[in-house]
This record gives structure tokens, sequence and C-alpha cells, in this order.
């Protein structure tokens, strides 16, 4: 009897272990460069301070605008920026590319468990990872940005719902890009470009509620805004009860909608597969 | 009078080498743009609501960030593979450069062409040329002429400390942080005018790490605002000066670390 045989069961959920492994060794990864992730981090919090003054400049000596304080812009701003940063990991990319590239993806492909499960694992793994590091930060970025309370108890609960939620829509847009992998033969562009567009769409700069007229309709219809605006605008208060949970059905609407177009994606990609090399 | 001939000859061959890539070329390209005008994207949308931030109009801060483009570009079309260096330190082709009769420095900065930098040109002129329509400066001969020494001084206010952050990697193996760091605080705090960040930030992006000489005091002494700048209007107007200073002492020492240089050996 071959040794893995004892613990290997059929049905649909035979491989979550490993996938659970994969989260692990990605987890893990992240740790051993984490000199990357401070740095990178650095730089988010010097975003976040000048956002800061910046906004302050702007408010002046309004204490209110659109009806949202300065303080609760502050928090917004320094939220957003800090989560933003977390579904943010390029690496994963860059390491498919390289394995593409060099044709050790076909490994990949020939193991039992699927391929896009591996990548999703891979980004799950990596997004927990920078998750706690922003956690580890708290206390650096309380000093430079703005923290506080959420905006009530249930705001709290939907928060967590959304952040989630919110991770998994970024998750699937990364994976979108990792699978654009396979048509182009650099990568740092696109991850660079995207990382730029999303994170303007998705209300990091800007809240949504800020953006003019035309700008607006199309933020919304985009998928950007579900990572990050939808979370921490129901953290801060700016979406409740029923505009809230409206909102969180987006972010479940855009997971399914980008879960299917990963299909499409993979099933086209795999005929692209060229193993250079013997 | 060699040497530039020689210069030249090698930034001829780096571009006809980089040509070879069409689609990653026209990529680059495009990233340049993008990248540059995320930028100014963020104060169109804000001063959309509000009207001015630290009493400048939307018009002026273009003008502002138009101008920082400008030196950006200028110092980024010759110097950018400075940035780059640490991993010809690192894979011993350094070596070569010593040994060869032109300066180290002149072929550290010719060793390759990022097209992209076309990019960061294109996004500078075409900003230029929208904010210059926002605000209204008659330009005078004098005006062009100060622009022009407002630019070259405001990249070598950059190139001074891309070129501190270089000669790190005489003593680093990997200096990439510390160049993006760089980047960020020229691109975020280079952008906006400066008092907006308190008195003590100010004071330290002027006269530690010269920031605001690169756009904010030109652009104040060109669209007349010398009045309310934190410094007196002659030091304003002689911001150019200041980042030709801080350039011939950052590049001495450069000169002075290559001296630091240990080669990696066979």
């Amino acid at each position: 009897m071959p040794v893995g045989a004892a613990t290997r069961q059929d049905g649909p959920w035979r491989n979550v272990p490993a996938y659970a492994q994969i989260i692990r060794s990605r987890m893990k990864t992240a740790l051993t460069y984490r000199q990357n992730a401070v740095f990178t981090l650095g730089i988010v919090i010097v975003q976040i301070f000048i956002l800061s003054r910046v906004w302050t400049a702007l408010y002046g000596d309004a204490g209110t605008v659109n009806g949202i304080p300065l303080s609760e812009m502050l928090l917004y701003l320094t939220l957003a920026n800090l989560q933003g940063w977390a579904v943010q990991d390029a690496t994963v990319c860059s390491y498919l590319w390289e394995r593409i590239r060099e044709g050790r993806i076909a490994f990949d492909l020939l193991r039992p468990a699927g391929f896009i499960p591996q990548v999703i694992a891979q980004l799950v793994g990596s997004a927990l990872m920078m998750t706690t590091f922003a956690v580890v930060a708290l206390p650096v970025v309380a000093i430079i940005g703005t923290l506080g309370a959420p905006a009530s108890p249930a705001a709290f609960g939907l928060w967590l719902v959304s952040l989630l939620c919110g991770i998994g829509v970024a998750v699937m847009l990364n994976l979108m890009i990792c699978l654009s992998a396979f048509w182009t033969t650099e990568i740092n562009g696109t991850m660079m470009l995207f990382s730029l567009i999303s994170q303007f769409f998705a209300g990091v700069f800007v809240p949504l509620s800020y953006f003019p007229g035309l700008l607006r309709t199309v933020a919304e219809h985009l998928p950007f805004q579900a990572t990050t605006y939808t979370p921490v605008a129901i953290y801060v208060g700016h979406l409740e009860g029923a505009d809230a949970i409206r909102a969180i059905g987006v972010q479940l609407v855009w997971i399914a909608v980008l879960a299917l177009v990963a299909r499409l994606v993979w099933s086209r990609a795999q005929h692209r597969v060229v193993v250079q090399g013997g | 009078m060699n040497d530039l001939r020689l210069t030249l000859e090698l930034y001829r061959i780096a571009i006809r080498a980089e040509r070879q890539y069409r689609l990653n070329f026209l990529l680059m390209c495009v990233l340049g743009v993008v990248y540059q005008c995320s930028g100014i994207a963020f104060v169109w949308v804000m001063l959309r609501t509000f009207d001015t931030i630290a009493g400048w109009t939307f018009g002026e801060v273009a003008f502002l960030y138009a101008l920082r483009l400008l030196a950006h570009a200028a110092w980024a079309v010759p110097f950018h593979q400075l940035e780059f260096m640490d991993g010809t330190i690192r894979e011993g082709r350094f070596d070569r450069y010593l040994v060869r009769p032109l300066n180290p420095f002149l072929q550290v900065i010719t060793t390759r062409f990022q097209m992209n930098v076309i990019g960061d040109v294109l996004a500078a002129v075409v900003m230029f040329v929208l904010a210059v329509n926002l605000v209204s400066i008659d330009f005078s001969p004098v005006h062009i002429l100060y622009l022009i020494f407002a630019v070259i001084g405001g990249a070598l206010a950059e190139g001074a400390a891309k070129v501190c952050v270089s000669s790190l990697s005489f003593r680093f193996v990997q200096t990439w942080a510390a160049s993006r760091l760089a980047d960020s605080i020229y691109l975020m705090f280079g952008s906006y005018p400066t008092s907006i960040f308190g008195p003590a930030m100010t004071w330290a992006l002027t006269w530690v790490v010269p920031v605001a000489v690169v756009a904010y005091l030109p652009a104040g002494v060109l669209l007349g605002r010398t009045g309310d700048l934190h410094v007196p209007g002659a030091v304003a107007i002689a911001a150019p000066l200041v980042g030709l200073c801080w350039f011939l002492v950052a590049y001495r020492w450069w000169r002075n670390q290559v001296r630091g240089y240990q080669s990696v050996g066979a």
C-alpha cells in the first residue's frame, strides 16, 4: 500500500489538505521575504500621512463637507490605504510568471489538484499574511494616520463580512492578472498599471462619493470598489443598513462573475501553454 | 569632447537594442503616462468639491505638477539607469567600467534605455501644455529663461537624491527599496504646495531633502505668488541654484564612494 493512501479520501474535498498546504507555504514565503512587505508598507504609511495632510488642507476651516466630518474622512483614508495595500500583493503573479516563462508550470499542471484552485490558494495565503502584517503595523499607523472605532456594533459586524468579500474580489482580480501571464512575456508593466488603476477606482485616494458624475458611474460599475471602498465605507458609517447589505450583495455578485470569467480565460489559456525545453 | 561623443554613441546603441521589443515599448510608454498622470486625476477630483488647496487653484496645482513632471523627465532621460546600478555591481559588470577609458558614471547611465522614460516625457509635455492654458502667465523671454533654469535645477535636485541612493550600492547588495522610497518621496511630496505639510516638514523638504526646490518654489515665482511662500522671494528665485549645488555635492560623494567598491570576485 502506498504511504499516502491511508490519508487520501475521495469526493469533492479530497484536495483540501493540498490547498491548505499551499496556503501555509505561501504565508511562510511572505514571512521569509518580510523586508519587501515592510518596505511597501512604509510607502503606504507615507501615503497615509500625505493624504491626511492634503485632506486637512482641503477641509480648511470647514468642519463638515458633503455630510462627512474631517475626522471621519481621515479614518476612511487610513483604513482604505492600509486595506488596499493588504490585498495588493504582486509576488504571486511574479512567481507564476517566472514559472510559466521557465516552463516549470508543467509541474503545477500535472498535480491532481486543479491549477486555478492552486493559484487561488496562493493568493489567499498571501492576502492572509499581508493582513497579518497590516495588523502588526497598526500602532505605527495610529501615530501617523487616524484610527478609530467603527460607526456602530452593527457596522463592525457587516464590516467583517464585507472585508472577507473584499479580499475575495481582490483575489479574483489578482487571478486575472496572473492568468494574463500566459499571453504576455512581460508582466511588471501590467501589474503596475493594474495596481494604479485599481487603487484609484477602489477609492483609496478619494472616496467614491466624491467622484464627479460620469466618473462615479464608471467606478460603481467596476469591480475595484468592491475590494476596498465597500468595507471601509461600511466601517465608518457611509453605508448603513439596507445600503450596506446591498453593497455586500454586489461584492458576492462580483466574486461569482469574476469566477466565471476566470473559468473562461483558463479554458483558453490551457491551449497556450508551451513548455520550453525537455 | 571625446567623452561626449562616446556617451552619445552609447545612448544610440542602448535605444536601438530596446526598439527590438515593440509591444513592450508601447506598453511601457502607456505605463509612464498613466503613472505620471494618476496623481493629477486625484487633485482634479478633489478640487471639483473644494475650490483651492492651501490657496492654490486647480490650474496652479496643475502647473506645479507639470513643472515637477518636466524636471523629473529632464532627469530621467539621461540618468535613469543609475537606479539599476546595484544589479551591475552585483553581477560584477562594474569592473569593466573601471578599466575602460571613460568616466564610470557616464558608462553606468548608458548601460540600457528603459522605454517608459519616453512615457514620462510625453506625460510631462501634455500636462504642461494643459496646465499653461489654465493659469495666466504672460511668458516674457525672462520667464521662459527662468522656466528652463527651473527645469534643469529641479532635475538636478531630484538627481542629487538618486545619485546618493545609487552610491549606496557600492556598499550594499540591493538598493531598489531605497531607490523606490526616494522616487515616492519626490512624487508624493513634490506634487502639492509644500506648505500643506506643516512648518517642520516644509523646512525639511526645502533644506534637508531638496523637494520644494523642484517645483513648489519655482512655480510660486512664475505664478507671482512669492508673497505667500515660506522663504524670501530672492531665495525662491535662486531655487534652481540650490538644485545645482546639491547635485555637485552628491556627484563628488558618488566619485568618492567608487573607491569603496569591491568587486564581487570571480
